[in-house]
């Protein structure tokens, strides 16, 4: 009965997205657009060199093709919604129906991602059959696993987090610093402008304290076949332990947050 | 004119207003403004970090590549940005209605109320930054670059003007389309690096259809007396042409607008 509900609401937002279809064309080509320029800056680079720090050419046009890939399917754009829905006062609606705010915000970020995924599929096959010797596809079924699960849990940690910016607006109302202080700290220590291993060793120990590096670095060094089953592993428990970390914050954030809300719009 | 530079005077006030209003806000987005900044001379070390140059760009080019880039972009952002945000939901709402009763050129209400004196901060830091850039690597210039170059750098932002109204014009046929603002956001950052990096088709769109090569590239390449007069004269042609279809398409666009409001 639960998930027919939220079923139901993935079902009405398919339909808001597709009532928009340009504006569903721009997100999700701007979703791909940051990393057009890398691969191409990095071949210039190699140029006859055909290692760099253990990268092959083909190893690190494929990582920017996985990290793009990532962006589109795994990274949550809730915060503004959820802002918008706390200043505005739509919330108020949402609380009065038998569902969960933080339900709601979620399933409208899966659905999006859901379009993702074709646009993906898209992509995917048109690199294999443009571009074959450069787009490295992995062939060994537990490594795909572990990157399918590596992928889910970058979502649910990147959503995770945007939840807690969106629902910060209880408290600070505008979220626009603290949003764009997120994006350029994924950026950075994600690793999304090269590998980690590239970054000043200074850099990379302080992303090995954040969670950043599970929403695009990781999931492409389990694709590129970089991580063994035991680091893969340990990668993905780490990942896990962080998920609950975050979910325990934002559940004592969001209920302290009801408490105190006093309903604008009513 | 002296009608419009009444109006301007009065929309700064506003600015200046709005401004007193947030303070906390302005900070914060100092704060943020910094730690881009860091996000940006992040890249240019990773990237030197395996290379001495990038087809003859060097290290202390790109850092002076992405300041000219960041100093655009803000004076962008300054004047342009938020009310070309605001134009989509302007339109579909049919708060244009009210502009086009007004005794003034609609354009020029539309993309000119809002300034935000908070992006003045920012431009003081990165002029600043420009500054150390300047003497912490030492470059030479030739006096007739520099005048050229800052020629170039006002085309660029007027390139910038004239191909977001061009996209936000649109919004008079597609609903919500204001999203094509964050689109733009994250194409013209492709301006801080050498275009001439990428394959030639899409070096033929970036100075033609998506015209952001002229927002950071091409003046600092003109500065390092990396780009030939032809090219100068093209971009500053291509500004004018641009500029000149961005009007012609808006007043078009005007002129079948039915309101949607009432």
């Amino acid at each position: 009965m639960a998930i027919r509900k939220y079923f139901f609401i993935t079902k009405l937002y398919f339909e808001r997205l597709f009532a928009y279809r340009a504006r569903l064309l721009v997100w999700q080509s701007r979703d791909l657009l940051s990393f057009l320029i890398f691969p191409f800056i990095w071949l210039t680079i190699y140029g006859e060199r055909t290692d760099i720090l253990g990268y092959s050419k083909h190893d690190m046009v494929t990582y920017y093709i996985v990290a793009a890939v990532v962006n589109l399917i795994a990274m949550s754009y809730i915060a503004r919604v959820t802002q918008q829905a706390i200043n505005r006062g739509d919330i108020n609606g949402i609380l009065a129906r038998p569902v969960s705010f933080l339900w709601y915000q979620t399933t409208q970020a899966v659905s999006y991602k859901l379009l993702g995924c074709v646009t993906i599929a898209f992509i995917v096959l048109g690199l294999k059959l443009f571009w074959p010797q450069l787009f490295v596809l992995p062939t060994d079924p537990l490594q795909i696993l572990f990157f399918l699960v590596s992928l889910f849990l970058a979502f649910v940690l990147s959503h995770l987090i945007m939840l807690g910016i969106g629902v910060s607006a209880f408290w600070f109302g505008e979220i626009n610093a603290l949003d764009q202080s997120h994006d350029i700290l994924r950026t950075v220590f994600a690793g999304q402008i090269a590998p980690l291993t590239f970054y000043p060793q200074f850099v990379q120990t302080v992303g090995n304290f954040l969670p950043f590096k599970f929403m695009s670095y990781v999931p492409a060094q389990i694709y590129l076949g970089r991580m063994n089953v035991v680091e893969s592993l340990q990668a993905i428990l780490l990942a896990g332990i962080w998920v609950a970390v975050l979910w325990i914050f934002l559940s004592v954030m969001y209920k302290r947050a009801l408490r105190q809300y006093e309903g604008v719009g009513i | 004119m002296k009608k419009y530079f009444n109006i301007y005077k009065i929309f700064l006030n506003n600015a200046i207003s709005y401004e007193a209003q947030y303070r906390r806000d302005t900070w914060l987005h100092l704060a943020t403004n910094v730690l881009w900044v860091g996000l940006l001379a992040t890249t240019i070390e990773v990237i030197f970090g395996q290379t001495k140059e990038i087809i003859g760009w060097t290290k202390p080019e790109m850092y002076l590549l992405t300041v000219v880039y960041v100093i655009m972009d803000e004076i962008y952002t300054m004047f342009f940005k938020k009310n070309m945000i605001n134009m989509s939901e302007l339109i579909t709402q049919g708060e244009l209605d009210l502009v086009l009763t007004k005794p003034a050129s609609p354009l020029f209400l539309c993309t000119t109320k809002i300034v935000l004196i908070r992006a003045l901060y920012r431009l003081g830091i990165q002029i600043g930054l420009l500054v150390w850039v300047l003497w912490h690597f030492t470059f030479v210039f030739s006096p007739t670059n520099v005048l050229i170059a800052f020629v170039l750098i006002m085309s660029g932002v007027a390139v910038a003007y004239a191909f977001v109204l061009i996209l936000n014009t649109l919004s008079f046929w597609f609903l919500r389309f204001d999203n094509v603002n964050n689109a733009w956001d994250t194409l013209s950052s492709l301006g801080r690096y050498p275009v001439t990096v990428l394959p030639k088709v899409i070096q033929v769109i970036l100075f033609t259809a998506v015209p952001i090569a002229f927002v950071g590239f091409v003046p600092t390449a003109t500065l390092l007396g990396k780009w030939p007069v032809a090219g100068i004269f093209y971009a500053l042609g291509f500004t004018g042409i641009i500029f000149f279809i961005a009007v012609r398409f808006w007043n078009f666009a005007v002129r079948r607008y039915s309101s949607a409001s009432s």
